[in-house]
């Protein structure tokens, strides 16, 4: 045997009984390194006895590679095991938005898809705008409707949204305005269907040309965005101190798809197959005016609808009791 | 208002062949809504909103007046029968010659004031029609003086009230308005102690014996022994009716409709039909003359319709002989003007007046009873500049981080109890306080985020031990008493079970996340009602909030084990989040990764901040850890340049010793 087969004989030994990767990288150091074995062995030599073994010398070597991948694509080979893949999965920490802020952030989008810009308004504001600049005179019956909040006679907890359209107003100046006010609304209610403090979104634009098939459009392109395409609304009349004309906006019912029946039985949800959305309507003259803005020159459309409602009337939820839905128990959190 | 109503009352005023499902739908889409129809038997109950500002429909004849005016614009054959509008003059003479002293003081109170006396009545149980209608309607069969004026107000919507003459002392009613003080039993039994200036009547001796608009007074009250009543129409100033209502809490059907504004024309059809009823149920006769002070009948000015702008503002062309026929059906009294007859020239009838006043009103009216259903869907073709609010953009970037890294979003009431503000050592004086609560659990705005989510967290520790929260909300402060709150979003994180480090260390990572520049970030000790140890959190000189362990005493009150919290004010963080990214190119030479432990009393984040601004070729730092006042960190020292000595390294090494 030649020096060059002693060795080669001896690097397969030790790859053969390499037990990982490791292993091999340190044979292959020790073998093949610049200090290695291999290399060693080449100083050793005399010159006249190298140049003949040039080829010896390219066969120890190749042979040394092909053992050397080979052995490792064996052990790489071994590591591989089946498992049962459907084990249970490690999470990570997972948070939760709550429900109102994943319906506001719809909402958002939907209108921000439209052009709307969305602002924030006082949730406390001063009785002016929240209902004498929108023509409602103090001791006027439409007070009756929203039961509202006061900090003093002139400050008060807003029970709608609607203050937005004065504050807008008074801070675009010159149309055009198109804005969606979302924001925390408040009313002297507590019952299952009504919690102290609620969530609305008002939506307002302004311009020369505004009529109220603008208005129907919106609607209708809220309504499908956030219900769904199959739904319809319509409008029906309806009174707002801040709109003339006022309408009610109402949707489809989508458990009986807007028949008002069930298998010949009438439908416990909706009323006819319609269910209440909010309110709408063209903005009075009179809050125009009050927002500094001239009603002969420009027209606007006005609608005010509760977060709250649509969510409800949406998921499905089948919450029973509105307030619920501020229950801070973390079971009822982290379902969402 | 809600109102009940069997269609069968209705259809007595109402011609047409149309079904009664027919009706209702045509009414609820063009006109007053109808919440629910319940058969019963033939007959159908019908529970209809009215709105504010139409108080006319508030009766059977008003919805009537209604449907006859919509159902033909559908193609449905529909007219009005028994109208009362037809009925305005005294149809009676008089038999007997009883007197009747009226005084008014103030003309203002009342707008029109009929009233006759009639004598032979007999008091006695209503019949069984007249008791099966009032049950329609929801009311109860009281007998059939009484039964009448409830069955009055049903049909025509004008409330009257029947007096018992003979109680009337001096035969006299004084009307004028109350002075503070004075009191009155009304037919309910409850007395009241007026504020002043409510509307009365009271008698020759100056007893008050009606509350006017509102209810009967139990002096002047009709019961089994009555023998001679005074039957009294009247419409009030609505104003004055409507505050005495309220605080009183007597929240009458007759309140609710003098409140709106009701048609004094009403007064002599109501009267009429009054007449004949106790006539003919219970006997009675005129016995004196009539009494009708009504200065002025209600009359508008002409409103003028361009309708040009009509169809503008509809959005779809509508032909004026619609316009006109649709405005006619109504009561108004519409004729073209103009050189190219495009305007009309509109008079509003005497049950619209005040409350049909622009042009808008006529077109609601107009485009109503068209069919708003009939209007297309188009998208107008306005666009306003792309802008987001800074502070929205902050507060969605931050909620959906937090979320993202397990973090349960809260939202709490912004109104909290005086006790809960007191619980977490906060002065309730600060805090904004409603004048009108609903109940103790609401009675302050808060002015702080923390309160309510030590109670969440005390509320979950049974159930989810190791969570972690956070709320983002409005806060109010600077309450002065008279003017309005400063409303500031703040952040609250805390959580269950969790260790300080944890906590700073999410708030180091949204710091992070949110490209905010912390290079500038301190912690100043500083004294806090609910939180200690506490900081302020300051970037540069701006103060961003407070950190720190909620105080053992606070704590114990919530139940809670020692819990850190921070609390941050988003609008000053604001203008500092989203910063320009910060990118440093990626060095082609080697790190070398040094260890040091600092000897120094000093804070660590004092003794990090210096290691951070000591050396340019120091990139790096990482906090080990301490024990007792050494501190140990992992320090990289890299240069862009070119590879770093091992003696260049030492030297900055025994500089950085220094900083102790």
């Amino acid at each position: 045997m030649t020096v060059w087969e002693k060795l080669a004989s001896e690097a397969e030994n030790e790859v053969d009984r390499a037990k990982d990767i490791a292993a091999l990288e340190g044979i292959k150091l020790k073998y093949l390194g610049r200090k290695g074995l291999l290399n060693q062995l080449i100083q050793s030599l005399p010159e006249d006895d190298l140049r003949q073994a040039g080829r010896e010398i390219k066969k120890l070597k190749d042979q040394l590679e092909v053992g050397l991948s080979k052995q490792r694509l064996e052990l790489l080979a071994k590591t591989e095991t089946d498992f049962d893949l459907g084990i249970p999965g490690l999470r990570p920490p997972q948070g939760h938005l709550h429900l109102i802020t994943q319906a506001i952030e719809e909402i958002e989008q939907i209108f921000q898809s439209l052009g709307f810009v969305r602002r924030r308004y006082p949730e406390v504001d001063l009785d002016w705008y929240a209902a004498e600049g929108l023509n409602i005179p103090p001791n006027h019956p439409a007070r009756d409707d929203q039961e509202t909040f006061y900090l003093t006679d002139k400050i008060v907890l807003t029970a709608h949204t609607s203050n937005g359209q004065l504050r807008e107003m008074e801070r675009v100046k010159t149309p055009p305005i198109k804005m969606i006010n979302i924001g925390k609304t408040y009313r002297r209610q507590a019952d299952v269907s009504h919690t102290p403090m609620f969530h609305q979104f008002e939506g307002l634009v302004i311009d020369k040309d505004i009529n109220l098939t603008h208005l129907v459009g919106i609607c209708t392109y809220f309504a499908k965005g956030y219900f769904g395409q199959a739904r319809k609304i319509r409008l029906r009349p309806h009174h707002f101190q801040f709109t003339e004309p006022s309408f009610e906006v109402d949707i489809t019912c989508d458990l009986c798809l807007g028949t008002g029946k069930i298998d010949g039985e009438k439908c416990r949800l909706c009323k006819s197959g319609w269910l209440e959305l909010g309110g709408a309507g063209l903005v009075h003259p009179k809050v125009l005016a009050n927002g500094g803005i001239d009603p002969n020159l420009y027209r606007g459309i006005a609608f005010g609808w509760g977060v709250e409602r649509v969510l409800m009337m949406k998921s499905g939820l089948k919450v029973a009791d509105l307030r619920q839905v501020y229950s801070q128990d973390f079971r009822f959190l982290s379902q969402f | 208002m809600d109102i009940k109503l069997p269609y069968s009352l209705i259809e007595e005023y109402l011609e047409t062949d149309a079904s009664v499902m027919g009706v209702v739908d045509l009414l609820t889409a063009c006109g007053p809504t109808v919440d629910r129809v319940t058969p019963l038997g033939k007959d159908a109950i019908l529970e209809i909103e009215v709105i504010t500002n139409r108080v006319d429909a508030a009766s059977a004849f008003g919805i009537a007046r209604e449907a006859a005016a919509i159902l033909p614009t559908f193609g449905q054959k529909a007219q009005v029968k028994n109208n009362p509008y037809q009925d305005l003059k005294y149809r009676f003479k008089s038999s007997g010659d009883l007197p009747l002293n009226i005084q008014i003081m103030d003309q203002s109170l009342v707008r029109r004031f009929a009233a006759v006396v009639l004598e032979d009545i007999k008091v006695g149980p209503s019949d069984k029609s007249t008791v099966a209608l009032l049950e329609k309607c929801g009311l109860r069969s009281v007998d059939n003086v009484v039964d009448i004026s409830n069955e009055l107000t049903l049909r025509l919507g004008q409330p009257v009230h029947i007096f018992d003459y003979d109680k009337l002392k001096g035969q006299k009613m004084v009307l004028r308005e109350s002075r503070r003080g004075e009191m009155v039993q009304t037919l309910d039994g409850r007395e009241h102690k007026l504020l002043g200036k409510d509307i009365v009547m009271a008698d020759g001796e100056g007893r008050l014996i009606d509350l006017c608009g509102i209810m009967g007074g139990e002096l002047s009250k009709v019961d089994k022994s009555t023998r001679r009543v005074v039957l009294f129409v009247q419409t009030y100033e609505p104003t004055r009716v409507r505050k005495t209502s309220l605080y009183t809490q007597e929240r009458t059907l007759a309140a609710q409709i003098f409140e709106k504004n009701s048609d004094p024309q009403l007064v002599m059809s109501t009267l009429n039909l009054g007449i004949e009823l106790l006539s003919k149920r219970a006997g009675a006769r005129v016995a004196g003359k009539l009494v009708d002070i009504y200065p002025a009948i209600p009359k508008s000015a002409a409103l003028n319709l361009d309708l040009d702008w009509l169809n503008q503002v509809a959005g779809v062309d509508l032909e004026s002989a619609l316009v006109v026929g649709i405005l006619e059906r109504l009561g108004f009294i519409a004729s073209l003007s103009g050189k190219q007859k495009n305007t009309l020239k509109v008079i509003v009838p005497t049950w619209r007046v005040g409350e049909v006043t622009i042009k808008e009103d006529l077109a609601e009216e107009i485009l109503r009873l068209h069919g708003y259903f009939k209007l297309p869907s188009t998208l107008p073709n306005t666009f306003v500049p792309f802008e987001q609010e800074p502070i929205l953009k902050l507060e969605t970037a931050t909620k959906r981080y937090l979320a993202d890294v397990g973090f349960t979003e809260c939202f709490n009431y912004s109104l909290v109890s005086a006790n809960l503000l007191s619980k977490a050592n906060l002065p309730v004086t600060e805090a904004p306080a409603l004048s009108n609560p609903l109940s103790a659990d609401y009675t302050h705005l808060r002015t702080s985020l923390a309160p309510s989510l030590l109670e969440t967290l005390s509320l979950n520790k049974p159930v989810a031990p190791g969570a972690l929260f956070f709320e983002v909300s409005n806060v109010y402060l600077n309450w002065d008493g008279k003017s309005l709150p400063q409303e500031r979003p703040e952040l609250v994180m805390s959580g269950l079970n969790l260790d300080y480090r944890r906590l700073k260390g999410h708030l180091e990572a949204l710091f992070d996340k949110l490209r905010v520049d912390t290079s500038n970030l301190s912690f100043v000790a500083k004294s806090h009602p609910f939180l200690f140890p506490a900081v302020e959190l300051i970037l540069g000189d701006i103060v961003v909030g407070h950190l720190g362990m909620i105080s053992t005493t606070v704590a114990d009150n919530f139940g809670l084990p020692p819990t850190p919290l921070v609390e941050l004010d988003l609008m000053a963080l604001s203008p500092l989040a989203f910063g320009p990214f910060d990118y440093q190119p990626i060095s082609a030479f080697p790190p070398i990764l040094e260890e040091v432990t600092i000897q120094s009393s000093k804070p660590v984040s004092d003794l990090l901040h210096s290691l951070r601004n000591s050396n340019t070729l120091l990139t790096k730092v990482e906090y080990l850890g301490s024990h007792r006042d050494n501190h140990s960190f992992r320090l990289t020292f890299q240069s862009g340049g070119r590879n770093l000595t091992k003696e260049e390294v030492s030297q900055i090494k025994r500089q950085l010793t220094a900083l102790a």
